[in-house]
């Protein structure tokens, strides 16, 4: 027993200077994917409860990037530019002052929130380039497409589909709602009956017109009073 | 070319001069003093005047002339002085906006200014413009046929008119501008001012031209013909504002719509005067009682309003069904307008078309034709004066659109019927006596009638489902509609604010339209206090426009809006129940027309917006509010939701000096909000204001609606280095997340180099045009 305590002594020593990071654990797949999509679907406000258990400056990371560039607060959060290797390039970029250059890819360590990277660099990519500037191809299609084989549905039709509909907004773009088709062929069928009168009035209105000439020429004829 | 088409292409050009003038004058006014109902009546009313003195005047000098070179020399000085309106206007209008001086006192200012710069610059030209007609009558009148001489040259004169209704405002003013629309026609006088001294020496030398006496101390024309030129006037200007203001619950007020109109009735004024002077002339050859068939004519052309007034809502309501989208609705609006017009108006306006040539045949004595004219032109002129200053804001606001051709009809119909009195036909025998009398009696008992039934009954105008008041104010017909409407979501598969749906996702939505003809509203409140404070405006553009609270920086506590085209209040009360607790709320709110106000205090709960926090200019544009803001005036959030005859912006409230001078009032930090209706991100004539916001304010961003595809709202900041950033401790009120969503995912800085866009300007401002091209025309 005497042999063993002082390695276990020393393992104790150990485990209490090496196993401080253990205890801020990173948050669930689950949870920074919740996140995630709440950012997805513009509920902003979900964030604080959905990272609330959050403990490393990576998981919070989100909530930083709301307040200081998403949606600004009023009187900006301080917060320390360096930290992790996973974060510390976009907690530089995010130290920055506007406007900021792009949004730098994630350090060692991966991408813990790789949908939210695919949202600002889109935003980032719409706030640069004009309306025509957008290419079909946006940092969202790829998302888009890894959700969508993820089963992901609802999250890959905001990513892409959505947006790409709505970008490229026009009453006769494609794919037209059924009503929208019956309300546009009414219109068609009215617009092609309403020329037809028009035409018919306007030739009855000459037609008068050059009657009327008529009858005053060949009255005034007979009075002998014309030309 | 022979003297007399030389003298016909004369008449028809110095028309169109009128008429291109007239349109380039209200657009030059515009940016220094607004389009309101009085900027546009003193404009229109110093034309009209000079018009009527050069009629008068030129019947005189034609009298004391012997050939037509004093003519064409003051065509000569009318050319230059044209020239300079055309290089110097826009800076005299600009001098003429007051500064340094209360809002409210600047306001008054505006008027006169419009009235002074005016008469300074465009009626010297009108006037020697308005002694062509009756100068050229008397070069053309012969013995005998002077009904025909003045049918003619009135016939051409308004054929060039024709021309000029569609060339100025839909060609000219949209393609090379204001200044160059002025000058063109500068260029235009001087090259009939040469050409016509050229031909007329040419000819003297020739020896062909006819140098005809000098005709002084002519006999004086008789009151009764003045009196019948200055009713036929009033009568061809009231039709023409009432039918436009009767059909516009139907096709609107679009730019095609008034050309329809115009177009007919100045077409049916040529064909009627051509018509009329040959039928004068043999008429009137039998003796004074050729006379009997003018005073007939006025009898008919008073039933026909009559009738026009009974028989139009059946037809128009079959052309154009209440529920056509709004997008769809221009072609069809354009053609059943022409329809309408042709038959419900054309035929009246070309039996009045022959009062010029009847009158001045029956009030010749010897051969004074020239005079004749001038003195029974400038009568008409002023009639059509009283017709312009009355009708949109006195008999319309009083009467209705109806009411207002019917009493017109009555008045015609009237003086046919008195003249027609049995007396009149003594030489026929008694049956054929008694029987005319009937008829006239009838011309004015069918007006009279119907005048007493509407006025007994005041129906509304057109009735759509749901409507529960009409009112027709000087500028448009309101009416207050209310529907149980679903709310608006982003999508209907998609419910990114669950919250925002009731149990049946439906709530009783009272709306406020103006001249729409289709499925549009410009204020929108739910009836339910509640469901107002909770839901806001279910999901329409309001919301996006009110989101720029949470993004324009206050310095203070309290939140500066100034609202361009504040409507029944909307926006402001978005505004007033999305903004947080501590942030104060002050709107200075500008509404061209008093009524839109009068009803939304009686239908959309307006009197608890009212109070100190609201400051509300009523009766004046936009655009001489900013104009008069003293220089302090600073706002943190500018709106702008300013439409005009329910497709178009106003063209002055979108150009690069607008945006110049609302960014000096502007806040550091301050945004500009501008909503656009259109093809959405597409749409030719946002790109248009984008570019223009670009220019003026340095960047400019797109915001799409996705409750509504056809709208977008432009974004514009001197101080954005970045689009628009919500603030995230801005709590954003549930009923604005869904605008939220859009403007953080969907935004799109406007780049003029990919983008386009065309960039408008005071000068030069096609937006209607493109707001034409985009609708469908």
């Amino acid at each position: 027993m005497r042999r063993i305590l002082p390695p276990l002594m020393l393992a104790g020593l150990a485990a209490l200077c090496f196993g401080e990071p253990a205890l801020a654990r990173d948050l669930p797949p689950e949870v920074r994917r919740m996140a995630e999509r709440a950012f997805l679907e513009g509920r902003l406000r979900d964030l604080d409860t959905i990272l609330a258990g959050a403990e490393s400056p990576a998981d919070r990371f989100p909530l930083l990037l709301r307040d200081v560039w998403w949606r600004r607060a009023r009187v900006p959060p301080s917060f320390e530019t360096r930290g992790p290797g996973s974060i510390a390039p976009r907690l530089a970029w995010l130290a920055g002052k506007e406007p900021r250059g792009p949004y730098p890819a994630s350090g060692s360590g991966g991408d813990a929130y790789p949908i939210l990277t695919a949202l600002v660099r889109d935003r980032q990519w719409r706030e640069v380039r004009g309306h025509r500037g957008l290419p079909q191809q946006g940092p969202l299609e790829a998302l888009a497409e890894s959700l969508r084989t993820e089963g992901e549905d609802r999250a890959a039709y905001f990513a892409g589909d959505w947006t790409r509909r709505l970008m490229s907004l026009t009453y006769r773009g494609p794919p037209p709602h059924p009503d929208e088709v019956r309300m546009r062929d009414r219109a068609e069928r009215l617009r092609l009956r309403s020329g037809r009168w028009a035409l018919i009035a306007l030739c009855a209105f000459l037609v008068l017109a050059l009657g009327l000439r008529w009858a005053v020429l060949r009255k005034a004829r007979a009075t002998g009073a014309g030309p | 070319m022979g003297a007399r088409a030389g003298h016909l292409l004369v008449a028809g050009l110095s028309g169109l001069c009128v008429i291109v003038l007239e349109f380039a004058a209200v657009r030059m006014m515009a940016p220094a003093f607004g389009q309101s109902i009085t900027v546009w009546s003193a404009v229109v009313g110093v034309i009209l005047v000079a018009l009527a003195l050069g009629y008068w005047l030129g019947g005189r000098l034609g009298e004391r002339s012997r050939t037509s070179y004093p003519l064409f020399r003051l065509y000569g000085l009318c050319a230059l002085w044209t020239l300079g309106a055309s290089f110097w206007g826009a800076d005299l209008c600009a001098g003429l906006i007051p500064t340094g001086i209360p809002v409210d006192a600047s306001l008054s200012i505006g008027f006169g200014g419009s009235l002074l710069a005016s008469l300074v610059l465009f009626a010297p030209p009108v006037l020697v413009l308005g002694m062509t007609s009756p100068f050229l009558i008397r070069l053309e009148a012969r013995e005998g046929s002077e009904g025909r001489a003045t049918g003619a040259i009135y016939a051409v004169g308004t054929l060039g008119s024709l021309a000029a209704c569609y060339l100025a405002p839909l060609v000219l003013l949209q393609t090379i501008g204001t200044s160059r629309t002025i000058g063109g026609t500068a260029f235009l006088l001087l090259f009939l001012s040469c050409g016509g001294v050229l031909a007329t020496r040419r000819a003297h030398r020739a020896g062909g031209t006819e140098r005809l006496p000098s005709q002084e101390g002519a006999t004086p024309i008789g009151r009764a013909y003045i009196a019948l030129a200055f009713v036929t006037g009033l009568a061809v200007t009231v039709l023409e504002f009432g039918a436009v203001r009767f059909m516009a619950p139907w096709f609107g007020q679009s730019n095609y719509v008034w050309a329809n109109v115009i177009g007919v009735i100045l077409l049916a004024l040529a064909v009627g005067s051509w018509v009329g002077g040959r039928w004068a002339d043999a008429a009137l050859a039998r003796g004074p009682v050729g006379g009997r068939v003018f005073y007939a004519i006025l009898g008919v052309v008073g039933a026909a309003a009559g009738a026009a007034t009974l028989l139009g809502p059946g037809v128009m309501e079959i052309l154009i069904p209440q529920d056509v989208e709004s997008m769809y609705i221009l072609p069809i609006a354009f053609r059943g307008s022409l329809f309408t017009t042709l038959v419900f108006f054309g035929p009246a306006l070309l039996l009045l078309g022959m009062a010029p040539p009847f009158l001045v045949r029956m009030a010749l004595r010897g051969r004074h034709a020239g005079r004749t004219a001038g003195v029974l032109f400038a009568w008409t002129t002023v009639g059509g004066l009283l017709g312009c200053l009355v009708t949109a804001p006195l008999l319309v606001p009083a009467l209705g659109a109806r009411g207002t051709l019917l009493a017109a009809g009555l008045a015609l119909g009237a003086l046919g019927a008195v003249a027609l009195r049995p007396g009149a036909w003594r030489d026929l025998p008694p049956r054929r006596r008694r029987g005319l009398a009937c008829c006239s009696a009838l011309l004015a008992l069918v007006p009279a009638v119907l005048l007493g039934i509407h006025v007994a009954g005041r129906a509304a105008l057109r009735v759509q489902p749901g409507q529960v008041a009409e009112v027709e104010s000087a500028y448009q017909t309101i009416r207050v509609v209310r529907r149980d409407m679903h709310l608006l979501v982003p999508f209907d598969e998609i419910d990114v604010i669950p919250a925002l749906l009731g149990d049946d996702g439906s709530a009783t939505t009272v709306f406020l339209r103006h001249d729409e003809d289709a499925e549009t509203y410009q204020s929108v409140v739910l009836d339910d206090p509640e469901q107002s404070k909770a839901w806001l405006t279910g999901g329409r553009y309001f919301e996006h426009m009110a989101l720029g609270a949470h993004f324009a920086r206050p310095r203070r506590a309290t939140l500066r809006v100034l609202l361009v085209g504040y409507a029944g209040g909307t926006v402001h009360r978005t505004l007033r129940d999305t903004l947080p607790e501590d942030v104060g709320l002050s709107v200075l709110g500008v509404e061209i027309d008093p009524a839109v106000i009068e009803v939304a205090r009686d239908h959309l709960r307006h009197r608890e917006l009212e109070g100190p926090g609201l400051e509300l200019i009523t009766g004046e544009d936009a655009r001489t509010v900013v104009n008069a803001l003293p220089p302090d005036r600073q706002f943190d959030l500018v709106l702008v939701d300013a439409y005009t005859r329910t497709n178009y912006l106003p063209f002055q409230l979108a150009t690069v000096e607008f945006f110049t001078k609302l960014r000096a009032h502007l806040a550091t930090g301050g945004w500009i909000g501008v909503n656009v209706l259109g093809h959405g991100m597409k749409s030719p004539v946002a790109h248009a204001v984008a570019a223009t916001m670009a220019r003026a304010l340095g960047s400019a961003y797109v915001t799409p609606n996705p409750s509504f595809l056809g709208n977008v709202i432009l974004w514009g900041s001197p101080d954005a280095a970045t689009g628009p950033r919500l603030r995230a401790d801005a709590h954003l009120h549930p009923g604005l997340e869904a605008a939220g969503f859009a403007l953080e995912r969907l935004t799109v800085r406007h780049d003029p180099q990919r983008d386009g866009g065309v960039v408008l300007t005071d000068d030069l401002s096609p937006s209607d045009r493109l707001a034409d091209q985009e609708f469908g025309l």
